[in-house]
């Protein structure tokens, strides 16, 4: 999974949002590290939604723009999970290497 | 649309009908109501992917048979140009013969070297020596082929890479429009290493042709894989038949070559759009 798909599942288990405050919420979330355009956001939540991890939970109309709320389904949630859980054994290993690598802050 | 408006051409008309107004929106917001380079140019290669992805289900696998089966017989056309302007003296360049063969092998070494890696510099390192070599021996050897055929030679090479990687979803997935600006360097040195020949010219419209045409293609056809396995089925056969009878010069061998892989091309998407164009936006399922 790519950081960036990673960080819209993660900015949409804080609960259903539309496209706008999603890349918000990343840019927020990443402290400005991830940085979408519009382009990449929707093409991922395109593919997010082909692959049933997320769903399209409604759409509102604002002075007259139409915005799409997506929210995160059982199976997105359970595939952010696993990324997070891969992440996870990742370090571990990598403190087997090298126990300094982490400088202390341990994951567990 | 206002000023995205030109970027958003890269996507499906029914898509931009359906999701435009919103991505635009979303563009203006993330860029503060100004207009961004960056999201312009990301709105353009996410345009071109969703093309991509629509018409092939997703499989950049097949995305690829087809673009590559379209660019080779756009390359051809640009090929037979040259060739015909040799022979009414508009050049004064000596034109390769076509070779089946040397097509076959410089799109078949970026596509083995991609399936391996999807960094795609890498995979140019293994194309261009290769597409140097199968242009290098042409007319029995080296010496006797000029300088700016062996750069243009190698564009086809670094092209399909270059595009086949920006289409695919690879993670290191080159952007079309870098692509675009790392071809117009490589053909900036071409012209700086041996300038003034006309075939250069046709190398030069060909190379930027090639992968903004096949790319664009690769989204209008529904049924890629079909339409390019018609074209290679149909090439091989012309070349088999040629070979074997010896009775056409290159220039004549060369148009039928020409005119029924471009007819095959055709036929393919005439079928495949016949077939096809059941697509309904995916976040409107």
């Amino acid at each position: 999974m790519r950081e960036p798909t990673l960080y819209i599942l993660l900015a949409l288990l804080r609960g259903p949002a539309h496209g706008y405050a999603v890349a918000k919420l990343v840019d927020e979330l990443s402290d400005g590290r991830v940085r979408l355009t519009a382009g990449t956001l929707y093409g991922a939540l395109d593919r997010l939604v082909d692959t049933d991890l997320i769903a399209v939970s409604g759409e509102e109309l604002v002075n007259g723009r139409r915005r799409r709320y997506y929210r995160i389904t059982d199976q997105g949630r359970e595939a952010a999970l696993a990324e997070v859980h891969r992440m996870r054994t990742l370090i571990r290993v990598a403190e087997t290497v090298d126990p300094s690598i982490t400088g202390g802050a341990v994951a567990r | 649309m206002s000023s995205y408006r030109l970027s958003m051409l890269a996507y499906p008309a029914p898509y931009r009908r359906a999701n435009g107004a919103e991505i635009v929106d979303t563009a203006n917001d993330l860029a503060g109501g100004r207009w961004s380079a960056r999201q312009s140019g990301a709105l353009l290669a996410e345009g071109l992917r969703t093309r991509a992805r629509q018409s092939t289900g997703g499989s950049p696998g097949q995305a690829w048979a087809s673009g590559i089966a379209l660019a080779l017989a756009l390359s051809h056309v640009a090929s037979f140009a040259a060739v015909v302007m040799v022979y009414y003296g508009q050049s004064d360049v000596t034109v390769v013969a076509p070779s089946p063969l040397r097509d076959l092998l410089i799109v078949g070494i970026p596509l083995a070297a991609l399936t391996v890696t999807t960094r795609w510099p890498m995979v140019v390192l293994v194309a261009a020596p290769v597409g140097l070599l199968l242009y290098g021996h042409q007319d029995g050897g080296s010496s006797s082929v000029p300088g700016q055929l062996i750069v243009v030679g190698l564009i086809p090479s670094i092209l399909l890479a270059g595009a086949a990687a920006a289409v695919g979803d690879g993670r290191r997935a080159l952007a079309p429009v870098q692509a675009l600006g790392l071809l117009g360097a490589v053909v900036a040195v071409g012209w700086i290493v041996s300038p003034v020949a006309a075939l250069q010219a046709t190398g030069l419209v060909e190379s930027i042709a090639l992968p903004v045409v096949g790319i664009a293609l690769v989204g209008i056809d529904p049924r890629p894989l079909a339409a390019a396995s018609t074209i290679w089925l149909i090439r091989a056969g012309v070349g088999a038949a040629v070979l074997s009878s010896g009775g056409l010069d290159d220039s004549r061998t060369f148009a039928l070559q020409t005119a029924l892989m471009v007819g095959g091309a055709l036929l393919g998407l005439l079928v495949a759009g016949l077939a096809g164009r059941r697509w309904l936006p995916a976040t409107s399922r």
